[in-house]
């Protein structure tokens, strides 16, 4: 538990740092992952949802978490 | 590779746009055609007209003269003493008055079988027979025979009318005047150019060369291929007509137009109506030419204005059409991808509005309807998540 929302706040870190609008990014990276962007403290794990994630932030933020 | 509808729809407005501008300048120098074509149908209507109202008011002339010579008691008591000399010597005066007031230059008085007694204006020659159309005429309807006829070289207005002593037929007057004063005063009134084309059956060459011979002029009955310029208001008649030659006996009885065509920086125009004798007989053509250089000016410098115009235009109702779409399509697209992707990215709160009355604002109201299913689902599991 917790690994979703720590991806989430590091995808956070990287828009903050290229100035991007938050919710417009984190938005692009749902629609390619097909993932709802919103998660807590409580929402379970999921490797596939995990692994999707990462590679819309590829696409989406050109960075690899 | 993503292309914005904005540039997919730019060429095919552009272009539509190019299209239509082009179309446009087509028919308006179309327009400017057939302007220019009335304009030279309707200088040669006019020309016939007034090349017959010319010849009918000379005819009028003539013929209220010749009334004024037949009721005439001494010019009658002289000549039937049958005395050419005699006669000579009282109508020579007249004559000469005539010729100077009223350019009248043929003066004739014929027996009643048609032989020539005496020309007052050509005294030597005398004593033919007369088988002119006019005179026919006159004699059959034993009243006026008036009409255009052609000559040896040339073609004169006559009227001949019955000659009486009483009820005693003595002979016939005719009176004729030369036609070369038409062209010029038709071409004082239009500015056109005229010519009278004869064609070559009608006019011997050896008669024409020696006419040109005792004007001393060059002889140029050999310059066109079926017709002789008998009467001209400029010597280059000829070459504005030549290309034009196997047009000139086809011409119809309203007059055409026949060519448009340049010489040098001017541009004109030929036509021509065909001539008929006093018998009825076409003889020949009327050929008008007309310079069509300041309206074509005109044309050029409005083409030119209408051609900017017409650009300036386009580009505007392209930069409209532009704005058009980017307002009612576009940015509500925009508007309506931007809060999805939101949504998408957590943002529950991103309100997708229907911003119009249209088939966009139907597509913003439905997807904000999924929106706050997608929203109440998450709840939902999110809820049923810390539950179980």
């Amino acid at each position: 538990m917790g690994q979703l929302i720590e991806l989430s706040n590091k995808i956070d870190d990287i828009i903050s740092k290229k100035g991007m609008d938050r919710m417009v990014t984190r938005g692009k990276i749902g629609l390619r992952s097909g993932v709802l962007m919103a998660f807590n403290e409580k929402t379970p794990d999921d490797a596939e949802k995990i692994r999707k994630i990462k590679e819309a932030v590829k696409e989406v933020l050109g960075e690899t978490i | 590779m993503r292309i914005s509808i904005k540039f997919k729809l730019l060429p095919i407005i552009v272009i539509g746009l190019a299209l239509l501008t082009g179309l446009f300048y087509y028919a308006f120098l179309n327009a400017q055609e057939n302007i220019q074509r009335s304009v030279s149908d309707d200088s040669i209507k006019i020309s016939k007209e007034m090349f017959y109202n010319i010849e009918d008011n000379d005819i009028k002339m003539l013929s209220s003269t010749l009334e004024a010579l037949l009721s005439n008691k001494e010019l009658r008591d002289v000549y039937l003493t049958n005395n050419r000399e005699d006669v000579y010597n009282y109508a020579q005066p007249i004559y000469s008055q005539l010729k100077e007031r009223y350019g009248i230059t043929h003066f004739y008085i014929h027996y009643p079988n048609g032989t020539n007694f005496i020309r007052v204006h050509s005294k030597a020659q005398y004593g033919d027979k007369i088988t002119r159309k006019t005179f026919e005429n006159s004699v059959q309807t034993n009243g006026f025979g008036t009409g255009l006829e052609l000559g040896k070289t040339a073609f004169a207005l006559r009227v001949v009318h019955p000659y009486y002593n009483g009820s005693n037929l003595i002979g016939y007057i005719e009176l004729g005047e030369e036609i070369d004063h038409f062209l010029k005063s038709m071409k004082k009134q239009t500015g056109n150019e005229y010519g009278i084309f004869i064609k070559k059956e009608f006019i011997k060459p050896e008669d024409w060369k020696s006419m040109r011979d005792s004007k001393g002029l060059k002889d140029n009955y050999d310059d066109l291929k079926d017709y002789v310029v008998i009467d001209t208001t400029t010597e280059s008649i000829g070459s504005f007509a030549s290309n034009e030659e196997d047009k000139l006996s086809k011409v119809s009885d309203n007059g055409e137009t026949l060519n448009k065509f340049k010489m040098g920086s001017n541009t004109y125009v030929t036509g021509g109506f065909p001539l008929y004798d006093a018998g009825g007989k076409a003889v020949g053509t009327v050929v008008v030419v007309k310079d069509l250089t300041p309206l074509e000016n005109a044309f050029k410098e409005t083409s030119l204005f209408v051609l900017i115009i017409s650009i300036i235009s386009a580009i505007v109702i392209s930069l409209v059409l532009g704005l058009l779409v980017n307002k009612y399509i576009l940015h509500p697209l925009n508007n309506i991808v931007d809060a999805t992707t939101k949504v998408a990215g957590g943002d529950f709160s991103a309100e997708i509005k229907a911003q119009s009355n249209d088939e966009i604002g139907d597509l913003a109201v439905m997807i904000d309807g999924f929106k706050r299913i997608l929203v109440a689902t998450a709840k939902d599991l999110e809820e049923a998540h810390r539950k179980g």
